[in-house]
């Protein structure tokens, strides 16, 4: 390759570089490095880097589903790779041939950046990927709502790997109950969801709100819930959070995310009112709309 | 004795979504008329669902609205006839699409005292009946319904109906159509007068299709 077309590697593929080295070192018994891990801990780096060193290397980072994760697309490529791994994930490898010198950062940068990079492999290594996950939703999460949903989604996540149905917890309703827990925390992330800044899946968020409760009313097995409520996340990932919490994402990319914004939504309403008329259509009518009939027509009639 | 009624959009909205005297004209239209066979087209089947999603989604949201405000009020779990005042008044906002039966059902569905959870739990019932009841009423009109598809385009007669709206024509034309494809008495059910009745607009549609007679639905105007 001549020196025309040789890649420029800057500070941020430099961090991300320094960060396998030093993770790669700390790992005991030659574990690997998982590709879960490299993406989480490198906006973590990037965050101490501008937050304490008051350095901005421009790391592209935004929050998707579970935490926030380094933005692969726009950093030049070659320096590792992303090999299948034995666990049914994938590992990180730096590519051979690289080294330090490969990457053009001026000397103090550089020097700040192994300080970071030596830190956080020294507290992250070796620990499972939830330690980063916790440590990130802790320090970092941009939202309230954000932390709320997770308190909802490990309770359930908790108590249906504890049992296949919500009933069999349940002799009889007493005052205190798995089912009243995971209601409060629904409760929880319903009053703390922010929506002036989460506007475009506010509707959204409503119905699937009430669809859980629905869901949990009606002492379902959880496979359902779980699944409605990952689905859910993966949308809200798409249309809110990555564009709403982001940075140094390439203008292309985020056009490419806006235009994805509307299917994904549509595709997941779909499912939803699948769901939700069907739970809808199986419970005890009630009279209560015929107490309000009169006026709830004539609202009807005004908006037509 | 069999006819064949074809329903204009409004007829399934009054029965599936309303539940005012419009429903009731409707509901008694078509729940005694059993020897009627009931058609609708594509296009009143797809401005129905239309009207459905924006009206039954909407207001039931806004009621949910409602229940997150009163839980993020600073208000007791004890709720008596002060608090409820500020619920109604204060709490329930002017600009929420439910504000005019939200406001009535606090004086109608709910006394002078009430536990917080309950009142939250009413509110919820409240808005999955909006859903629902459209739901079951549209189950039990389709065991009933046959859709028609218009084939012909009937130009002919589309000029002669300009005194009919637009959007109310293509309706026209295929009540139209399945008159003239079948050899019973063949009517159009409507609760829109204005469109399709008043001012000779009746009369000159009798005239020019093959349409035998429209029924009105409406209460009052509409």
């Amino acid at each position: 390759m001549s020196s025309e077309e040789q890649t420029e590697y800057g500070a941020r593929d430099f961090l991300c570089y320094q960060l396998l080295v030093e993770l790669d070192e700390a790992q005991h018994d030659g574990r690997s490095i998982t590709r879960t891990q490299f993406l989480k801990i490198s906006p973590i780096a990037d965050r101490i880097l501008s937050e304490e060193y008051d350095r901005d290397i421009g790391l592209p980072r935004y929050w998707y589903m579970y935490g926030e994760v380094l933005n692969e697309t726009p950093l030049n490529d070659g320096f590792y790779t992303t090999t299948d791994a034995p666990w049914d994930g994938k590992a990180i490898e730096l590519s051979p041939g690289i080294s330090s010198d490969t990457f053009s950062v001026e000397e103090n940068v550089r020097r700040d950046i192994h300080e970071v990079a030596r830190r956080l492999a020294s507290n992250f290594a070796n620990e499972r990927t939830d330690e980063l996950k916790e440590y990130q939703y802790r320090e970092h999460a941009p939202t309230k709502f954000i932390i709320a949903f997770d308190d909802f989604r490990s309770f359930i996540t908790e108590t249906d790997r504890q049992s296949t149905t919500l009933d069999s917890f349940v002799s009889g309703k007493s005052s205190y109950s798995p089912e009243s827990e995971a209601l409060e925390l629904l409760d929880d992330a319903l009053i703390s969801y922010p929506e002036d800044q989460y506007e475009e899946m506010y509707d959204v968020f409503l119905e699937w709100e009430d669809t859980m409760r629905l869901l949990i009313e009606q002492e379902t097995a959880f496979d359902e819930a779980e699944g409605l409520l990952r689905d859910f996340w993966e949308t809200f990932s798409k249309v809110e959070l990555r564009l709403q919490h982001e940075q140094n994402t390439p203008q292309e990319q985020k056009m490419r995310w806006v235009e994805q914004r509307e299917n994904a939504k549509r595709e997941f309403r779909e499912r939803l009112a699948e769901i939700r008329n069907e739970r809808l259509t199986n419970r005890c009518q009630s009279d209560v709309l015929n107490d309000v009939a009169e006026s709830y027509s004539e609202t009807v009639r005004d908006m037509f | 004795m069999c006819w064949a009624s074809f329903l204009d959009t409004g007829v399934v909205i009054g029965y599936c979504i309303l539940l005012d005297d419009h429903h009731r004209n409707c509901r008694e239209y078509l729940e005694e008329n059993t020897e009627a066979k009931l058609f609708i087209s594509d296009t009143v089947e797809s401005e129905y669902q239309n009207a459905k999603q924006k009206v039954s989604r909407r207001l039931a949201n806004a009621v949910r609205e409602h229940v997150r405000d009163i839980k993020r009020a600073d208000c007791d779990d004890n709720l008596g006839p002060m608090e409820l005042d500020r619920l109604q008044n204060r709490v329930l906002s002017r600009t929420n699409d439910a504000h005019q039966f939200l406001y009535d059902f606090y004086g109608e569905g709910v006394g002078n005292f009430i536990q917080k959870d309950e009142l939250c739990d009413r509110l919820r019932t409240l808005a999955r009946e909006i859903e629902s009841f459209p739901l079951e009423q549209k189950q039990k009109l389709d065991s009933r319904l046959t859709l028609w598809e218009c084939e012909n385009s009937h130009d002919g007669i589309e000029a002669s109906l300009s005194m009919v709206p637009i959007d109310d024509r293509r309706i026209c034309i295929e009540a139209h159509d399945l008159a003239c494809c079948n050899d019973i008495h063949t009517e159009f059910a409507t609760v829109n007068p204005r469109d399709f009745i008043n001012g000779g607009t009746e009369e000159m549609i009798l005239e020019v299709t093959e349409i035998d007679e429209i029924e009105n639905l409406a209460v009052g105007s509409y």
